[in-house]
C-alpha cells in the first residue's frame, strides 16, 4: 500500500515529467510502429513477387529475430550513439520481422484459384494486390502489427538505457535508487499501454475477420 | 460461314510449356460460331484448360493468333481482353473475403458503372441463377453450399454482360443431381442470353447435353469438332468412338435430341390434339419411350413455349 501511495505522491509532485515520459513513450513507439510498418509491408510484398530474395529477406529477418531486444538497442549505441534517435532505429528493426513476417505468410497464403479467377476477370496487379491480397492477408498482417506493437511498447522501456527517454527512464533510476514507488510510476502505465494496444489491434484484427465467423 | 461471325477464331496455335519434350496444345485451327454453345471433352491433361487460357491470354500461345470477333487479342491489353470475357473456373475461385454482391460486382466496379446499375444487376443476375437477392446478397461465400457457389461464380462472370464465356469445368465439383439441375438451367439461360460459350468438361454426358458443338481432345489435339449428333453418328476415328461408346443404341439415344431429328415439316402433317407432346430438348430415348406408351405412331415436338416445332416417329428415330 506505502509502494502505490509512495508512488502516487512522486507522481503528483512529478507531473510534468510524467506527461513528456508518457508523450515521448508514445511517440517513440508510434513512429518506429509506423515507420516498420512502411519497411515491413512493402518488402514483404516484393518477397511475396520474388523468390529468390524471398529467402534471401526471410533467413535474414529471422535471425534478427532471435537478438534481444537490449542487445539491439545496445548494438545501436556505438554506431549512432545515443538519444532518440538511435532508440528509435532499434525499435524499428525491432518492428520489423514480425510485420514482415505475417505480411508475405498472409500474402503467399491467399489461394491460386482466387489469383487466377482475380486475374481472369481483368484485374490489374495493383488492384489485384489492394482489393484481393492485402484483404485476405490483413488478419494475419493486422496479428503482426499486434505482436510488434507490443514488442515496441515495452522495448521502448529499454530504450532509457541509451538516453532516449520515455517511461523506462523512471524505472531506471527507481532501481538505481532503490526507489521502488519511482519504478512504479514508469512499470505501471508501460503495462497498461501494451495490454491497451494489445486489445486495440485485437478488435480491429476481429473486425476484419468478420467474414470467417459470419 | 463468313470469318466476321466468327467470336473467336484461332489460327495455328500452339502452346509449349519451358521444358515439356511434348506440346500441351499442338497446331490447332477453330472457329467457333457466335452464339454456340461448344464444350470441350478429353481426358486429364489433354489441354483443354491450356487450350481455353489462352483465349483470355492468361497463357500466351508460343505459335499463332487467336481473334476474338475479329479482333487479333495480342492488340488488346490483356485486361481490358478479360473484362470483355467471363470467366469461370473449376473451384468457383470466389473472394472469400467479400459478399457475394461483391463478388458480382467486381467487374463492373472496374468497369466504373454507376452504383444503382451495378446494384439492378446484381439482383437480376442473381435472379438469373435461381438464387434470391435478399437471401444471398449479404452472405459471404463460406455460407453457401457448393452448388451455390458455382452458381454466382457464374453470376461473376456474366456481371458486364460478356458476349464470350469460358468455363473451365463450371460444374466440376458438384454432385450429380446438383449439377444435372445446374446444367437444365444454365441451357435456359442461354436461351435467352445467346452467349458464345467455350465450356470445358470431362463429363461425357456434360459435353454431348450442352453442347451444340463439341470438340474433343486427345494429347493436345483436336480429334474431331461437330454436333453432338454427328460425333456419335460418325465418330472421326477410333479414339472419339471409343469416348463416346457409339456403337451402343441406348447410350446413344441418350444424347440425341428430339430437335436433333425430329420432322421440321410441322404443315404437311396431320397433327391430333390428343397425340403425346414433348419438349424438343428431350433426349430420343424419352421419345421413345413416350411413343411407346402412346397409341399414335408420332410424338408431338413442342418448345419451351409450347408451341408445335415437329414431330417424331420411329422413322426419325431409326435414323439415329
Ligand atoms: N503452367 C504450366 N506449366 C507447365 N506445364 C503446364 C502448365 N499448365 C499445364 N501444363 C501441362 O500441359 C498439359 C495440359 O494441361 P491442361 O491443364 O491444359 O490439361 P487439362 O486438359 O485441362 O486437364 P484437366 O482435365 O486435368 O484439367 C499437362 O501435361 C500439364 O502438365
Ligand atoms: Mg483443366
Amino acid at each position: 500500500m506505502d509502494l502505490i501511495a509512495g508512488a502516487l505522491i512522486y507522481l503528483h509532485s512529478h507531473q510534468n515529467e510524467f506527461g513528456d515520459a508518457v508523450w515521448t513513450h508514445l511517440e517513440l513507439s508510434g513512429l518506429s510502429l509506423l515507420l516498420g510498418l512502411m519497411i515491413g509491408i512493402p518488402f514483404a510484398i516484393l518477397c511475396a513477387r520474388h523468390a529468390k530474395l524471398s529467402n534471401l529477406i526471410m533467413s535474414l529477418v529471422n535471425t534478427f529475430r532471435v537478438i534481444p531486444s537490449l542487445a539491439i538497442l545496445i548494438i545501436v549505441m556505438p554506431l549512432l550513439g545515443t538519444g532518440f534517435a538511435p532508440a528509435l532505429i532499434a525499435l524499428i528493426v525491432l518492428a520489423c520481422p514480425p510485420i514482415l513476417i505475417n505480411t508475405f505468410i498472409g500474402i503467399k497464403s491467399v489461394d491460386q484459384e482466387i489469383l487466377e479467377s482475380a486475374r481472369g476477370m481483368g484485374m490489374s496487379a495493383r488492384q489485384i494486390l489492394m482489393k484481393i491480397e492485402i484483404p485476405i492477408a490483413l488478419p494475419l498482417i493486422l496479428s503482426g502489427i499486434r505482436t510488434a506493437s507490443v514488442e515496441i511498447i515495452s522495448s521502448a522501456t529499454l530504450a532509457a538505457f541509451i538516453g532516449g527517454g520515455g517511461l523506462g527512464t523512471f524505472i531506471i533510476s527507481g532501481l538505481s535508487m532503490y526507489n521502488f514507488s519511482m519504478l512504479l510510476v514508469g512499470a505501471l502505465p508501460v503495462a497498461l499501454l501494451a495490454i491497451l494496444s494489445e486489445l486495440l489491434f485485437g478488435s480491429i484484427e476481429r473486425v476484419f475477420t468478420k467474414y470467417k465467423r459470419a | 460461314m463468313k470469318s466476321n461471325n466468327d467470336a473467336i477464331k484461332l489460327e495455328g496455335i500452339s502452346k509449349s510449356f519451358g521444358t515439356a519434350n511434348q506440346p500441351s496444345v499442338k497446331k490447332t485451327n477453330l472457329k467457333i460460331e457466335s452464339g454456340s454453345f461448344v464444350t470441350i471433352l478429353g481426358a486429364s491433361g489433354c489441354g483443354k484448360t491450356t487450350l481455353l487460357k489462352m483465349v483470355n491470354r492468361l497463357y500466351e500461345p508460343s505459335t499463332g493468333k487467336i481473334y476474338i470477333n475479329g479482333e487479333d487479342v495480342t492488340t488488346i491489353s490483356p485486361t481490358a481482353l478479360r473484362r470483355k470475357i467471363g470467366y469461370v473456373i473449376q473451384q468457383t475461385g470466389l473472394f472469400q473475403h467479400m459478399t457475394i454482391e461483391q463478388n458480382v460486382a467486381t467487374v463492373p466496379k472496374i468497369l466504373g458503372w454507376e452504383k444503382k446499375k451495378i446494384d439492378e444487376r446484381i439482383d437480376a443476375l442473381l435472379r438469373l441463377v435461381g438464387l434470391s437477392p435478399t437471401d444471398y446478397r449479404k452472405r459471404y461465400p463460406r455460407q453457401l453450399s457448393g452448388g451455390q457457389q458455382q452458381r454466382v461464380g457464374i453470376a461473376r462472370a456474366m456481371a458486364a454482360d460478356p458476349s464470350i464465356m469460358l468455363m473451365d469445368e463450371p460444374f466440376g465439383a458438384i454432385d450429380a443431381i446438383n449439377r444435372n439441375e445446374l446444367q437444365d438451367e444454365f441451357l435456359r439461360i442461354q436461351k435467352k442470353l445467346h452467349k458464345t460459350i467455350l465450356f470445358v468438361t470431362h463429363d461425357i454426358i456434360e459435353a454431348l447435353k450442352l453442347g451444340d458443338k463439341v470438340i474433343i481432345m486427345n494429347a493436345g489435339e483436336i480429334q474431331q469438332f461437330d454436333t453432338p449428333l454427328n460425333i456419335l453418328k460418325k465418330p472421326a476415328n477410333d479414339f472419339v468412338r471409343n469416348l463416346v461408346h457409339a456403337d451402343d443404341l441406348l447410350q446413344r439415344m441418350i444424347f440425341v435430341k428430339a430437335r436433333d431429328v425430329m420432322n421440321h415439316n410441322v404443315d404437311s402433317i396431320p397433327v391430333n390434339a390428343d397425340a403425346v407432346s414433348i419438349n424438343e430438348l428431350a433426349s430420343i430415348k424419352e421419345v421413345l419411350l413416350k411413343l411407346l406408351e402412346s397409341s399414335f405412331d408420332y410424338v408431338k415436338i413442342t418448345n419451351e413455349k409450347n408451341e408445335l416445332v415437329g414431330q417424331v416417329t420411329l422413322h426419325e428415330i431409326r435414323q439415329v
